[in-house]
């Protein structure tokens, strides 16, 4: 382990700066603070809203009760009152007399029960302020009143019959007639009409019918009362708080009557003043009259309003007959008392916040102590320092991690100081094996090698320039792969190198080739030598070798083989022309020295023709001995450049030639044919000479057994020779003697004079100017003896070269 | 002991050496008769009966020179040792070759004898009576 680099020490201090660890806790305690109060402090705020504005409403019900209970107390006594009324013995009286004008029963006068009828209805209204009239109103006759007592401004007045007014048409009286035995009409709350027509004051009046029957049970007619409903109203008014309004509808949404605390309006019922119009967030609510209705909506002008809706029933008689109570107070007064406790939340949050802050930032400062000693000791470590102070003796994670910190730098330090050791030792080595990797050097450039390198798990194929230049190549353009090298490999040679290379990655540690390589006309004899290196499991891992290239050792090898294997052939001809020799050497000497004795003891016999013969022998035998020495002589002259080459016209050399051994042979009847256009040579002329001479007198000698002997010479100019032939039409030659014929004294015909030298000398001169010569005879019909020139020896001439056609 | 006439074969392209070794072997061999045939061709067409031979018994030895026209003598000594008929006949070479490879391949083709010619004439006679003696008189062959 190394010291940290500066650039690392910066960017490690910087980030200690900006994040430390106490910070960013206070920062995530306050945060976490901040946001419980924030929810609490608008949970509880909705919550108690909530519940202020539900308080208001069951307030605005209790409020709705009270007034209900004013209306239905006045509404219940009236109903009673008019029933009372309706069945007095007055009204029994006045109902006997009025058709005969006399009561029938107690013979009193119609009068009379009307003036105590009257005197009970003026009773009764003295006691009951807010009864404006009581009637009775019959039947017949269109409905005429029968008696009335109504309030003045003055006092209680009866009234006499001259004022009695007919309500027959009017809709209480249709109404009230209906109403079924032993029930009360209840009109609608309207305002008091005294001719059609509205009296001034307006009078809220509420008029209560009760029905009168004949004896027999007809209908005879009703007492009404009408009822002064201002002084209910009032004490409605009165239940009422400062910003409280109620209103009072009918069932069917007619407004009546509205009223705040310090004033009360009455409406006439068909004002058109509805409740859908008033309050549309009410208009279902009277669709069922049962339950109580309470929302909040916003005004017009942008005041929040709570509203409670209570529907009333009051007549017995129609239960589907009620009154509609609204009542509306002012949403924000309602719920002020939240607003107040919102502003107390927010400062007991931001007191809560501020404590919290100081005390999370005391105890992450405790908390991160000793990390930041930690922290020290670590940038002590890095730049070096000996003593490191650190909190080993914490007993939480920072002591922990302090001691372990601890042991680690120990052990770094102890690992440092032995790596330090290594470097120096390394160092050592590498200057050793730089000096080795010179004298290496040295070494591959004294012995030209190229080195090479090959990874055969990563196909990688590394050369030096020497290598390339060795392999045909330009520096630094060899592919680097195995099959790039044996793309480089002679094709002859690619499949044993590649079987090579696998064997020894596959068994071997050392590795030894040679191949061919290079390119096509330029290839080079390459000599590679490697070694294989493993790897644990004993794959190779790599080889590393060199090349050389031996192309010019084994250029000179093969001469010195070539040479040695023609010095060898030299010398085993020489060895059989020598035994050939000798032996042919030898049978004239054991002729001479045998016919000698003989004729030693022919002379002592005086046998003196018998001697005659044997010196005959001696004489040819010697003769023969001179010649075969001659030939020899002849035959071992033959040799390369013996004499300057010329040009020879062969067609002349060998017409003369042929001339000569027709006279020599004494032959005129042979015919001779020469062709004219023979190829021409520039050669040593006399041995061209010595061979024509010697195949055209081979041909005299030997070719011409047949009855129209005839001697033919031909040549022309092939691909890559110059030919020529001489043929006979004799005997010919059997094949199995073709190739024996060429050897030094061997004769197949020995009836004719000669030594079996002729066709040894024209085969050694062919020979030794780069040609060859050789026989063509089925043994039957004449032999063609053949010589072919290389094409050097073809004399340049201008003249047309043409195949010979026979 | 009576034995019938000793018949000899000599192939011999050397006319005179033919009339010397004639000469000296009926000296001391009168009752021998000896045929002469000039090449290797010759000698077995003789051997075989054939053409102008075919009225020739099988001799009892075949002198066989080794340089020889057309068939030499160590070509026709194969073919005779490789033919079944002939291969019991006798056969010695009678040349002046005394090279080592002549011998060698003489004796890997089965011959019986090889004998040098001496170049001294009295040594020659003595050659020509043990050789006559020795196969006409001593040797012993089926028949």
């Amino acid at each position: 382990m190394t010291a940290l680099q500066p650039a690392e020490k910066q960017s490690f201090r910087r980030t200690q700066l900006s994040f430390g660890i106490g910070a960013r806790m206070a920062a995530l305690v306050c945060a976490m603070v901040a946001l419980t109060c924030l929810a609490g402090g608008t949970w509880t705020y909705v919550n108690l809203s909530d519940r202020l504005v539900e308080q208001e409403f069951g307030r605005q019900r209790g409020v709705i009760e009270a007034a209900a209970v004013q209306l239905t107390s006045a509404v219940e006594a009236l109903s009673h009152d008019a029933a009372f009324l309706s069945d007095v013995p007055a009204i029994r009286g006045v109902v006997r007399s009025h058709e005969d004008g006399v009561d029938p029963l107690e013979r009193l006068p119609e009068r009379v029960w009307q003036g105590r009828l009257a005197s009970i209805f003026e009773a009764k209204m003295r006691a009951t302020p807010q009864y404006l009239q009581i009637r009775l109103i019959g039947q017949q006759e269109g409905g005429r009143e029968i008696t009335r007592v109504e309030r003045l401004e003055d006092g209680i007045a009866v009234v006499v019959d001259a004022k009695m007014q007919q309500k027959g048409d009017r809709p209480y009286f249709q109404e009230a007639i209906r109403t079924p035995r032993g029930s009360v009409y209840l009109s609608d709350i309207e305002l008091n009409e005294e001719e059609g027509k509205i009296v001034i004051p307006e009078i809220p009046v509420l008029r209560a019918a009760g029905p009168v029957y004949l004896p027999d049970g007809r209908l005879f007619g009703i007492v009404v009362i009408n009822k002064d409903m201002r002084q209910r109203f009032e004490r409605m008014r009165e239940i009422l708080a400062g910003g409280y309004s109620l209103f009072l509808f009918n069932e069917r949404g007619d407004l009546l009557m509205h009223t705040n605390a310090e004033h009360l309006f009455v409406l006439p019922a068909h004002s058109g003043s509805r409740l859908e119009d008033r309050f549309p967030q009410m208009r279902h609510a009277l669709d069922s009259p049962h339950t109580s209705h309470a929302v909040t909506y916003d005004t017009a002008s942008g005041k929040r309003v709570a509203a409670t809706l209570k529907a009333w029933h009051y007549d017995p008689a129609q239960p589907r007959r009620f009154y509609g109570l609204l009542l509306t107070s002012s949403y924000d007064a309602a719920v002020s008392a939240s607003r107040a406790d919102r502003t107390r939340t927010v400062w007991f949050g931001t007191l809560l916040m501020a404590v919290t802050v100081g005390a999370v930032l005391a105890a992450s400062r405790k908390i991160t102590r000793p990390l930041r000693e930690i922290t020290q000791a670590v940038e002590d470590f890095a730049i070096g320092k000996a003593d490191l102070r650190l909190p080993i003796a914490a007993s939480d994670e920072a002591g922990t991690l302090a001691r372990a910190f601890g042991r680690m730098s120990r052990q770094v330090r102890d690992q440092q100081e032995a790596l330090e050791a290594e470097v120096v030792e390394r160092r050592r080595t590498e200057e050793s094996l730089r000096e080795s990797e010179q004298q290496l050097r040295l070494a591959l450039n004294a012995a030209q090698a190229g080195i090479w390198i090959f990874d055969p798990r990563a196909n990688v194929n590394v050369w030096d320039e020497r290598l390339e230049r060795m392999f045909g190549l330009q520096p630094n353009t060899f592919a680097g792969s195995a099959e790039a090298w044996a793309q480089l490999v002679h094709p002859e040679d690619r499949k044993q190198a590649i079987a090579e290379i696998r064997f020894a990655l596959k068994e071997r540690q050392l590795y030894e080739a040679e191949f061919r390589a290079g390119r096509s006309g330029r290839w080079r004899h390459i000599k590679s030598q490697a070694v294989v290196q493993r790897d644990g499991e004993g794959k190779a891992a790599r080889m590393i070798g060199v090349c050389w290239d031996i192309t010019e050792s084994k250029r000179a090898a093969e001469e010195i083989r070539q040479g040695a294997a023609e010095l060898k052939r030299k010398n085993q001809e020489m060895e059989q022309f020598v035994y050939s020799v000798s032996h042919d050497l030898k049978s004239p000497v054991v002729t001479f020295k045998g016919f000698l004795g003989i004729l030693t003891e022919d002379l002592q016999a005086g046998k003196i023709p018998e001697a005659m013969e044997s010196v005959h022998r001696l004489g040819h035998a010697a003769q023969r001995m001179s010649r075969l020495i001659d030939d020899l002589l002849q035959f071992s002259r033959i040799r390369r450049g013996a004499n300057q080459p010329e040009t020879i016209d062969v067609a002349d050399l060998v017409s003369e030639l042929a001339e000569e051994a027709r006279e020599q042979f004494a032959t005129p009847q042979v015919r001779i044919d020469i062709q004219d256009d023979l190829p021409n040579l520039v050669a040593d002329p006399t041995a061209v000479s010595r061979l024509f001479q010697n195949l055209l007198s081979n041909a005299f000698k030997y070719g011409l057994g047949g009855p129209e002997p005839r001697v033919e010479v031909g040549g022309s100019v092939t691909g890559e020779e110059v030919r020529f032939y001489v043929r006979d039409n004799g005997a010919g030659i059997p094949p199995q003697y073709h190739h024996k014929i060429f050897g030094v004294f061997q004769r197949l015909d020995t009836t004719q004079d000669g030594t079996g030298i002729g066709l040894a000398v024209v085969s050694k001169i062919m020979g030794v100017c780069g040609g060859r010569a050789w026989v063509e005879s089925d043994g039957e019909r004449g032999a063609a003896f053949w010589l072919a020139f290389p094409l050097r020896f073809l004399a340049q001439m201008p003249e047309v070269v043409t195949r010979s056609s026979a | 002991m009576t034995r019938p006439e000793v018949r000899f074969l000599l192939v011999e392209d050397d006319d005179s050496h033919a009339l010397l070794f004639t000469r000296v072997l009926h000296r001391f061999l009168g009752a021998t008769r000896i045929d002469r045939v000039g090449d290797g061709v010759e000698a077995l067409a003789y051997l075989r009966q054939e053409g102008q031979y075919n009225d020739r018994p099988r001799p009892d030895v075949v002198f066989l020179d080794l340089k020889l026209p057309r068939l030499d003598g160590l070509e026709a000594l194969e073919q005779i040792k490789n033919d079944p008929s002939l291969l019991a006949i006798p056969i010695v070479m009678l040349t002046t070759s005394d090279a080592e490879s002549d011998r060698a391949t003489a004796y890997a083709r089965h011959v019986n004898s090889y004998v040098l010619k001496p170049a001294d004439f009295e040594q020659f006679q003595h050659m020509v009576r043990d050789l006559g003696f020795y196969w006409g008189t001593w040797n012993c062959r089926p028949q």
